[in-house]
């Protein structure tokens, strides 16, 4: 069966509230393939800050998948991004949000499969920890 | 009713064009690419190029959102949406195609794309603006 695709978009310059000057409007028609592109020339003045909170939905193991999205904070402290996640307690670092995401997405699979591994003799504190982080992680099944 | 479920990432890139054949539907990617060479910014880069992303584990109604952000200071640049996309089949796998038509870059330095699927981060590619490299390197 052939993939579903998506070939149309829209695209907006940030911080651009309401109408967009016309100078910024581009259409665009692709029908030698097939496609049909409506989009406007970005405007990189307008720029606006990174956002404190992200939904994060990435897991760094092809075992696991993730079942609703995991709430973050983001901030950035002497030139090191954190990310972190106040339900579970946990967080990661990098050099950017992305190393920081990275490295979030690393440590909650290693503390699944840690938990998973010791589940039997886990502590209350740990067994809640694992309760918890099975809210937002799960098993991929096997096809 | 519950929300669909969050898509995996199996690839993204960015690339200089995106083939359909019309009777097959398969994907060609044309000059696959992750870093672009300009002697001064800021510049408009004229040819335009493509993002191209696949995705299992898709069901259900989504808005796909891809943001660009300078990461030297985490500032975002442009946003592109797909509103109102059903993936049919959770098992089977979903190809997203964008072309960014032109696109500015004020600063040299890591331009990154992230793909968010219903408001969710679920993946990213970066782009790396640079001078081109002294001749004899």
């Amino acid at each position: 069966m052939a993939p579903a695709t998506v070939e149309s978009f829209h695209v907006t310059p940030t911080g651009a509230q309401g109408s967009i000057p016309s100078s910024f409007t581009q259409h665009v028609h692709q029908s030698d393939l097939g496609s049909t592109v409506e989009a406007f020339i970005p405007n990189t003045k307008r720029v606006a800050a990174r956002p404190k909170k992200i939904l994060f939905g990435v897991i760094a193991h092809p075992r696991l998948r993730i079942k609703r999205p995991i709430r973050l904070e983001v901030s950035r402290k002497k030139g090191t991004v954190v990310a972190h996640c106040t339900d579970l307690n946990e967080f990661g670092c990098g050099v950017s949000m992305s190393d920081a995401l990275d490295d979030f997405s690393k440590g909650i699979a290693e503390l699944f499969f840690s938990l998973e591994q010791d589940s039997d003799r886990l502590g209350s504190d740990l067994a809640k920890l694992k309760e918890k982080l099975g809210r937002y992680v799960e098993p991929r099944p096997a096809k | 009713m519950p929300s669909p479920p969050i898509p995996t990432v199996l690839a993204m890139l960015l690339c200089d064009l995106v083939i359909t054949d019309a009777e097959s539907k398969k994907k060609t990617l044309v000059g696959v690419f992750e870093r672009m060479y300009t002697p001064e910014t800021p510049f408009i880069y004229p040819r335009g190029f493509s993002i191209y992303a696949r995705l299992s584990d898709a069901e259900g109604h989504y808005t796909f959102k891809v943001e660009t952000l300078y990461l030297e200071d985490d500032k975002i640049v442009q946003t592109s949406s797909i509103h109102e996309f059903n993936a049919p089949e959770r098992l089977g796998v979903v190809e997203i195609v964008m072309v960014l038509p032109v696109m500015g870059f004020e600063k040299l330095g890591t331009y990154e794309f992230q793909l968010y699927a219903n408001e969710v981060y679920i993946g990213r590619t970066t782009l790396k603006v640079m001078t081109p490299p002294q001749k004899g390197n």
